[in-house]
Order: structure tokens, then C-alpha cells, then sequence
């Protein structure tokens, strides 16, 4: 009983989890100028961060040591040093959205100008890391997270034609005044949104903080395999809330606001505060990730002592990294820099360091001085290499695309 | 002989440049509306909700301001093309006209939101819907 609660609960934080500023907003941002016709690229995307996932939780629960770590160990210090550069300024990139995300849901509460939650925001994230238990934090807000629920239930209520989202779902083409070129960029970013690098980074530290052994494996696949899905549809939800709402009055995303319109109009002023708790527990959640995974990827390559499971005083130079990650965050957002534009801007820099982070993470999965019996299998090697090519065509589309839609435009 | 022939390229090529200009306008025109006419459609939404009870006032005006700095940011953009001719002096104008009339209906809007003029914002309701359907027919003027 107490082992199902473990894993139902693990299940319910993974969906809350899920998750994060970029998909919030380019679900949204592609909900309203294409409807439902990238709705695929989810359903791809979320099957790849499952594939990668899994075989980041198995690496943990097998080798006992987070993927980064063993990254150095067995493809050496360069090659280390280059996936280290690539995650890490992806990862910082989406720490300062996650930040600006967690000020604007507070602007939207209070009506006080975002700037100055800023380094609120960014003191509180460092506040909770420092004295919140590492499975009281993800719990905490990954909980919180499943508010966003409310998303779906908006979708409900405003009562969309199901059948027109679905012909549109199946009918991947772009539409009106948007080209292939602008089809192509936003479903790179959707890609990268969904299989941001952070994830499987914090993921596998996180297996190590909670001590994960062989017999956690189910936990983990169970999280990744019914979590992620489940996170997914709270994507796809948000997409067809802008597809309904926004699509037919061509009204563009832009705004954290417009994002969370949708609840406001389909269930009223409880719908927006909900709505509003849930995007400020998901965006805080993921700063919290974010923060956390950048002291884990130089922690780990440099081989210092990382993580919550000692105390700060033992981790100092991992606790410094995560400190001045915020410091850059806070002195980034109060350039004015609107966070919406870092936000699309990181989920497509996510996109492009995708073969850098998950060509590692496949290799030491496959090593059998590392994984045994556990490595693996036929069939999720061919899906992993699937899914690099898939992860190199993004990278290598992204820049191109980028200048010729002068960033989606 | 010659410089008929000169002539006649000249013209072509300065006729082409002129059409060129004409439809560059055009399209950068088309464009800047249907960016206006996304936030303007975005501000009557967000007050209609307001008068329908679904929103606070304060989140609405948070909401109408995020709208209003971006419209600013679209009509500043398109002030900056520099017109090159009569003709298309003419279009820049139609265009410019109507982001005018957009960035001051959603200025109106603010300013009765943040004076809780809830009276005003039904009327500014109106306004918008009129400003939003000219900025829709202008923003399918050209791809």
C-alpha cells in the first residue's frame, strides 16, 4: 500500500512536473496560429523524453550515479566539456524564463509590475533550495502543478467542436498567412519544449538525491511512462484552448496573460486563480529544476560534491553555481528583456543542444561495464536512434529557420 | 537611339523599383494590422470579460497594459518605413491611420479600466470591435 501511494504520488508530481514556462507558452503561442495541427509534435516529443527518461532513470537505479557523471567518465573530459556548455546555457537560458514566468504570474495576482518580483522570485527559489528537503520541494510543486488540470477543464467548457480539433490534429499543414518556414520553426520548438535537457538531467540527480536503487525501477518507469503522458495531455490542453478561443479572432500569442485567458473566460474569476496558482507553482517549480540541474551538470562534470543529500556547507561550490545562475537571472530579466521572447528563444536554443545532451545519455545506457544486464534492448536502441536523427534534423533546422522567420514571425 | 533605349531601362527599372516598394509597404502593412488586430481583439476580450464578472480589475488592467506595450511596440515598428513615393506614401498612411486608431482605442480602454469607468469600458467594447474588423480587412490586404 505504502509502495502504490509512493508511486501514485511520483505519478501525480511527473504530470505536475511536466510542465514548465516553454510549454505553457508555445502550446498556447501554436495553439492560436496553427490549432491543433501541431499537436503530433507533442504526442513526438513527449514519446521521446519518455524514451530518454527511462534509460536516464535506469542508469541511476542501476550505476547509482547521475548521467553526467558517468558522460565524463566514459566519452573523457572534452567531449564531456562540450555537452557541458551546450546543457548548461540552455538550462541557465531557461532558468531567467522560469524566473520571468514566476514574476508575471505574480504581476497577473497583484497588478504590480513583474521587474519588481523579480529578485523576489529569485530569492525565494534560492530560499527553498537551501532549506526545503529535496522530496518535500518536488513533491510540493509538482503537486501544485496538476492545478493546471484546470486547463483541460476549460477546454471542456468552452465547448469546442471535437471534431474540428481533431481534422485539424491529423491535418499537419500550416494555414492562412503562415508559411512551411514558420510550420517548421514552431514545431522545432515545440520539440525542444517538450524534451528540454534539464529534465533528464534533473531527473537522473534527482534519482541519486532519493537514493534510487534497482528495486525503484518501477517508480521510476512508472513516472516517466504514465507522468509524462499525462503531462503531455496538459499540453495538448492548453494548444486547444488557444486553438478555440484564439485561432478564430487570429488573436497571437504573446503575453503570459493570454495563456491564461482562456481559464478566465470558460470558468470566471476561481478558473483565473486557480489557473494563475498552477502557472506560478509549475514555473516556480521548474526554476527550482532549472536552479538545481545547473549546480548538478558542473557539480557532476568537474566531479565536486553536489546535492541536497548533504548539507550546503559540504556542496559550497554547488550551492555558489546555483547562487550566481540566479544573480545572472535577476540582472538578465531587469534588462527588460520580455520573458515570453526568452522563453520561445530558449525552448528553440533547447532544440538545437538535443543531440549533445541525449547522444551520451544513449551510449552510457548501452555500456555493459555500466548497465549489465540492464542495458539497452533492441528495440529502444532503434527508437533511440530514431529519435537522434529525428533530434539532429531539429538541431541542425533550428538557426536557418530562425533567421529566415526572423524568430517565428 | 541609345539613350531612348538607356531611358526606357531606366524607367522600367525605377517603375519596378516603385511597384517593388509599393507591395513591400503592402505586405510590412498587412503584417503590422494583423499584429494590431491580434492585441486589440485581445483588449475586447479581456473587457468583456471584466463586465461579465470573470475577471479582477486589477488582473485585467495588467493584462490590457501587456497588450497596449505590445501594440506600442507595432506601431513604432511600422512609424519607422520610410515611404518613398506618392502611392506609397498613400498606403503607409491607411496603414498607419488605422494603428493609430487602434493604439488610441486601446489607450481609452486602459484609462477607463484603471479609473474603474466600467460605463466607458462597454463603450470602448464597441470601439474595439469596429477598430478590430477594419485592422482584420486591412491585415488581408496582402500575404
Amino acid at each position: 500500500m505504502k509502495k502504490l501511494l509512493a508511486v501514485t504520488l511520483g505519478i501525480l508530481t511527473a504530470i505536475g512536473g511536466f510542465v514548465d514556462i516553454g510549454d505553457l507558452v508555445t502550446n498556447a503561442l501554436v495553439g492560436a496560429r496553427f490549432g491543433m495541427r501541431l499537436g503530433l509534435v507533442v504526442l513526438v516529443g513527449v514519446i521521446g523524453i519518455c524514451l530518454y527518461a527511462e534509460m536516464c532513470g535506469r542508469v541511476v537505479a542501476v550505476a547509482g550515479r547521475p548521467v553526467f557523471d558517468l558522460i565524463r567518465e566514459r566519452l573523457g573530459r572534452r567531449t564531456g566539456l562540450l555537452t557541458l556548455i551546450a546543457s548548461f546555457l540552455v538550462t541557465l537560458l531557461t532558468l531567467i524564463a522560469e524566473i520571468g514566468g514566476v514574476a508575471l504570474a505574480l504581476e497577473l495576482a497583484s497588478g504590480v509590475q513583474y521587474l519588481l518580483w523579480v529578485p523576489l522570485a529569485a530569492f525565494a527559489v534560492w530560499l527553498v533550495i537551501w532549506r526545503v528537503k529535496f522530496s518535500r520541494l518536488e513533491t510540493v510543486f509538482g503537486l501544485m502543478g496538476l492545478l493546471l488540470i484546470v486547463f483541460a477543464v476549460a477546454l471542456w467548457k468552452l465547448g469546442p467542436d471535437w471534431g474540428q480539433l481533431m481534422h485539424q490534429a491529423t491535418n499537419p499543414r500550416p494555414i492562412g498567412h503562415e508559411t512551411w518556414a514558420t510550420y517548421g520553426y514552431y514545431a522545432i520548438a515545440l520539440f525542444g519544449a517538450a524534451m528540454t535537457p534539464y529534465e533528464v538531467f534533473f531527473f537522473s540527480s534527482g534519482g541519486v538525491e532519493e537514493k534510487w536503487g534497482r528495486e525503484d525501477l518501477i517508480t521510476a518507469r512508472a513516472n516517466v511512462f504514465v507522468g509524462f503522458p499525462l503531462g503531455g495531455l496538459l499540453s495538448l490542453a492548453i494548444m486547444g484552448c488557444a486553438a478555440v478561443l484564439y485561432l478564430p479572432v487570429g488573436i497571437q500569442v504573446d503575453t503570459l496573460a493570454q495563456v491564461t485567458l482562456p481559464a478566465a473566460v470558460a470558468l470566471g474569476k476561481l478558473g483565473l486563480a486557480i489557473v494563475l496558482i498552477g502557472v506560478f507553482a509549475a514555473t516556480f517549480g521548474a526554476a527550482l529544476e532549472t536552479a538545481l540541474s545547473c549546480g548538478y551538470t558542473i557539480g557532476q562534470y568537474y566531479g565536486w560534491q553536489w546535492g541536497k543529500f548533504v548539507r550546503p556547507r559540504q556542496a559550497s561550490r554547488f550551492h555558489l553555481v546555483m547562487i550566481i545562475c540566479l544573480a545572472l537571472s535577476i540582472l538578465v530579466l531587469l534588462t527588460a528583456v520580455d520573458p515570453v521572447k526568452v522563453t520561445e528563444y530558449s525552448v528553440v536554443f533547447a532544440a538545437m543542444a538535443l543531440p549533445l545532451t541525449y547522444l551520451p545519455i544513449l551510449i552510457v545506457a548501452n555500456d555493459p561495464d555500466y548497465m549489465g544486464e540492464n542495458r539497452n534492448g533492441p528495440v529502444t536502441n532503434v527508437l533511440g536512434l530514431v529519435y537522434l536523427g529525428l533530434l539532429l534534423v531539429a538541431s541542425i533546422a533550428a538557426i536557418p529557420l530562425m533567421i529566415i522567420t526572423k524568430g517565428g514571425q | 537611339m541609345r539613350a531612348i533605349a538607356v531611358l526606357a531601362c531606366l524607367l522600367t527599372v525605377l517603375s519596378g523599383c516603385g511597384a517593388d516598394s509599393e507591395q513591400k509597404m503592402l505586405t510590412e502593412g498587412a503584417r503590422s494590422a494583423r499584429e494590431a488586430a491580434s492585441e486589440v481583439n485581445t483588449v475586447r476580450l479581456i473587457s468583456q470579460q471584466l463586465l461579465d464578472h470573470k475577471l479582477w480589475v486589477p488582473s485585467a488592467t495588467s493584462m490590457v497594459k501587456d497588450s497596449e506595450q505590445t501594440l506600442d511596440k507595432v506601431v513604432s515598428s511600422f512609424a519607422t518605413r520610410q515611404p518613398g513615393s506618392d502611392t506609397v506614401r498613400q498606403t503607409y498612411d491607411r496603414y498607419s491611420d488605422a494603428l493609430d486608431a487602434a493604439s488610441d482605442a486601446v489607450v481609452e480602454t486602459r484609462i477607463a479600466l484603471v479609473n474603474g469607468n466600467l460605463a466607458k469600458v462597454q463603450q470602448q467594447v464597441g470601439e474595439l470591435q469596429k477598430v478590430g474588423e477594419q485592422l482584420d480587412e486591412l491585415g488581408e490586404s496582402a500575404k
